[in-house]
């Protein structure tokens, strides 16, 4: 069993200082290490070929997170599978397959509870989604978008579709929504991309302005298509306020592989690591641990994933950690950016799928 | 039929009616004409006296290649009092989109054996395959080089198979590079009975070194041999299909450990200083490719691969070959046998070339007639990336001209 | 005059002064001399003096007395 009750005892998900934290946070992901050692055969073989080999100073085994889009991992017996989570790659049709028993999904619901609760208030908030309803209609195939969205709804009440199934804004519902909860706190949620593309813009283009100020704005979803049209995280925040006056906003670093303990982005603008997980930059080419203000690939690691070996990640994803415990916003734990996605090379060699792209 | 619709990209500035290139045969060469050495050499001098080019040691062995030596050598080689050669009609090249200078190489023999050549390049911007191009342009402006200007046609076309099948009808030879998909996609589209493909697919090249050799040579012989390896294998992001992705150690089992370290040693320092092209996202491919190779072969990353550049892994003889999901970007299986023959049953066709280091012409000569199915060519360390015209196993000259009997 | 020729394909393949072409001079020694300078130089000499290297010449070809030793063979007189 996965017991984290000594995180849950603290008074907030960033309470930890960096001394206590190195120390319960290893040996709880030690403990994990052993666990998935132990449980699945393919962790098992992998740990052994890294040991053997002389990469990074520790002797735990950083797994590339694209090994769960090739192969099924897992640290459970069968009969103990309770939920696959999957979700699409952006850069391959192949999808990421996440295993999950009871004890883990649970924790996966806790600490999401305990790390928005800290951003939201115990109370539920009326819930304006950034999404057309029938992402979420279909409860046997939703999407990662879908599984998204009803995870964070838990935290809402009164929920209010901003978007019609044709994606585009619906004003008279929207405009109800802002008027009856006029000088309220509300919570708002979506991807960053559609709330830019069909949400802003829109009110944007349609010159309405909204009264939201007591909104709560959370989203998720990478800045790849905003950086294309060179929107960032100022911008968006600047665009936030003049349509919206919304002067809360909070972006989050999460991932299928890895649900639960996500990184929030505090009042100063930097995602912060939660005690429940941390963040370390690794130089791909050294494959050694960057000091803090140097640009590399990201490595996460979170006290939750039991059932799947997941608990420690190299993700394809480039971030900046600025440092630990000491941000202007008080709260605990590394504070970071990520830059998005290491670009993908050029392919070379003798062979090729020219022929075959032309097909597609 | 709809009419294919082509981007003409040299000859620059002509305009060429496709119905009449394939028709008009009058302009077939003989083999070796004067002019046609004459664009080679040109071609060549350029290539080899233009500073630009010196940054790209690939374009410099294209034109060491096609220097007027070498050329007048070949021209010995092929054609031989004996027979009667003469060009086959039109020849079609596919050219590969990544190995930006090899359909030069094809080209280069189709045009001096005199056929008429069409040339399909990627449409995707190559630094390197644009220099060649434009440089070609350059010459063929040349008075000089009229019938060479006429016989030649490099063009690029988009997303239709129209374009491919009406060229693949009318050729009398395909030049099929790019691999299994590209072959495998020309090969659906009907050429003429009388016409003949030459198909260059997927291809996976090794290293074979003799450990009592290696521990048998001088410092300074090892760090001669191991910068050749180094070139073999990191050109091209060890991505050309004769690149050499794994190793087989042959001797027993001491000499090859203590061959191992010794040469993987001066490889590693060797690479501390050589200008790579790898990239981050190749880092994350080979790390992916370690971990799930020794999730289902039980396979081990080498103690010797202490970062990204070089990445080693210890596997089983039978998980030597592995042509599919082999990444390239400096990722090496080793495996150790005590004799040659070991390795014979895992020789497939799949297989192109061998580097070696520490064995005899004679004894290679002996092990490759021992029953192997596989290998086409067998060549010293610092060659594997070496043009010659016999390519996978078939003379190039051969497969672009017909040879007359007159009994 | 042979000396003026190879000192001249040195000069014009390794992008160096006259005076650094001395018998000593070898193969690797000097960053200008590498493989890929090497190829240009085996092709300006072959032009220069009209001859056609054998490849194991062409791999022996170690320093600027071995080119004298070695052209010496193809009738170079120096």
């Amino acid at each position: 069993m996965n017991n984290l009750d000594f995180f849950y005892n603290q008074p907030s998900p960033y309470s930890l200082s960096k001394e206590h934290k190195r120390e319960a946070i290893e040996l709880h992901l030690s403990r994990l290490d052993t666990h998935h050692y132990q449980n699945c055969k393919s962790y098992q073989n992998m740990t052994n070929s890294f040991r053997h080999g002389n990469w990074l100073s520790s002797n735990s085994l950083l797994m590339p997170v694209r090994l769960f889009k090739q192969q099924e991992l897992k640290s459970v017996p069968q009969e103990d599978v309770f939920k696959v989570l999957t979700s699409s790659g952006t850069t391959s049709q192949v999808v990421s397959r996440i295993i999950l028993d009871r004890g883990t999904a649970s924790n996966q619901s806790k600490v999401l509870v305990k790390i928005m609760q800290h951003y939201l208030g115990l109370q539920r908030l009326p819930m304006l989604i950034i999404d057309h309803p029938s992402v979420v209609k279909d409860r046997t195939s939703f999407s990662a978008r879908g599984a998204g969205i009803l995870g964070l709804a838990t935290f809402g009440r009164d929920h209010t579709y901003a978007l019609d199934d044709d994606m585009t804004i619906n004003i008279e519902r929207v405009k109800s929504f802002s008027e009856k909860y006029s000088g309220q706190p509300v919570f708002i949620f979506g991807f960053t991309f559609m709330i830019w593309q069909y949400f802003f813009q829109e009110l944007k283009a349609k010159n309405i302005h909204l009264n939201l100020s007591d909104a709560v704005l959370v989203h998720s979803g990478g800045w790849k298509k905003l950086i294309d049209v060179a929107v960032d995280n100022t911008v968006f925040k600047q665009v936030a306020y003049n349509t919206c006056e919304i002067k809360r906003v909070h972006n989050f670093y999460g991932m299928v592989e890895q649900v639960g303990s996500i990184f929030v982005e505090c009042s100063h603008g930097y995602l912060h690591a939660p005690d429940y997980a941390d963040i370390d930059i690794i130089s791909a080419e050294t494959m050694k641990v960057l000091p803090y203000g140097e640009k590399g690939l990201i490595a996460v690691s979170s006290v939750l994933p039991y059932s799947y070996p997941g608990h420690r990640l190299l993700t394809e994803d480039l971030g900046t950690i600025y440092g630990e415990d000491n941000c202007a916003c008080g709260l605990k734990g590394k504070y970071f950016h990520v830059h998005g996605r290491v670009p993908k090379a050029e392919v070379r060699g003798c062979s090729d799928t020219h022929a075959v792209e032309q097909k597609l | 039929m709809t009419k294919p619709t082509v981007n003409i990209v040299a000859p620059l500035g002509k305009t060429v009616d496709l119905e009449l290139f394939f028709s008009d045969l009058s302009t077939l060469g003989q083999p070796f004409s004067d002019e046609s050495v004459n664009f080679v050499d040109a071609l060549s001098s350029a290539l080899l006296t233009n500073s630009a080019y010196k940054m790209y040691p690939e374009m410099i062995a294209l034109g060491f290649w096609l220097r007027r030596a070498n050329i007048q050598r070949l021209k010995q080689q092929v054609l031989t009092d004996s027979i009667i050669r003469l060009p086959r009609g039109v020849v079609f090249h596919v050219a590969p989109s990544n190995v930006d200078t090899i359909f030069i190489y094809s080209l280069i023999i189709s045009l001096l054996m005199g056929n008429k050549n069409v040339v399909r390049v990627s449409g995707k911007p190559s630094l390197q395959k644009d220099l060649i191009v434009q440089l070609i342009n350059d010459l063929l402006l040349s008075p000089a080089l009229t019938d060479t200007s006429a016989n030649l046609l490099i063009i690029t076309y988009s997303h239709d198979d129209v374009t491919s099948r009406y060229i693949s009808e009318k050729a009398d030879v395909r030049m099929l590079w790019g691999g299994d998909k590209t072959v495998g996609y020309f090969s659906a589209l009907p050429i003429r009975p009388t016409s003949v493909d030459i198909k260059f697919a997927n291809k996976y090249s090794m290293a074979i070194i003799s450990a009592e050799h290696i521990n048998y040579l001088s410092a300074d012989e090892l760090y001669l041999q191991a910068r050749a390896f180094v070139n073999d294998s990191y050109s091209f992001g060890q991505m050309a299909c004769s690149s050499p992705r794994a190793i087989c150690w042959v001797g027993d089992t001491s000499s090859i450990s203590i061959a191992k370290s010794k040469f993987w040693q001066v490889v590693k320092e060797i690479l501390y200083g050589f200008e790579h092209e790898l990239t981050e996202s190749n880092y994350i491919d080979k790390l992916a490719y370690v971990f799930e190779h020794a999730s289902k072969h039980r396979s081990k990353l080498n103690e010797t691969s202490e970062n990204s550049v070089l990445t080693i892994v210890d596997v089983a003889l039978s998980e030597i070959v592995d042509s599919e999901f082999h990444c390239g970007s400096g990722l090496f299986l080793q495996a150790e046998v005590d004799k040659l023959t070991d390795l014979n049953k895992h020789l497939s066709r799949k297989i192109q070339t061998l580097t070696y280091l520490g064995f005899t012409f004679e004894a290679l000569s002996d092990w490759i007639r021992s029953g192997i199915y596989g290998v086409d060519r067998i060549v010293p360390f610092g060659k594997s990336l070496d043009f010659d015209y016999v390519w996978d196993g078939v003379n190039l000259f051969d497969g672009v001209s017909r040879i007359v009997s007159i009994k | 005059m042979s000396q003026d020729i190879l000192v001249q394909c040195f000069v014009e393949a390794l992008g160096v002064q006259a005076p650094v072409v001395v018998d000593s001079l070898k193969y690797n020694s000097i960053a200008q001399w590498d493989s890929v300078a090497h190829m240009t130089l085996i092709a300006m000499l072959e032009e220069k003096f009209d001859l056609m290297l054998d490849t194991d010449d062409i791999i022996d070809m170690s320093s600027v007395a071995k080119a004298k030793e070695i052209l010496s063979k193809y009738g170079v007189h120096f």
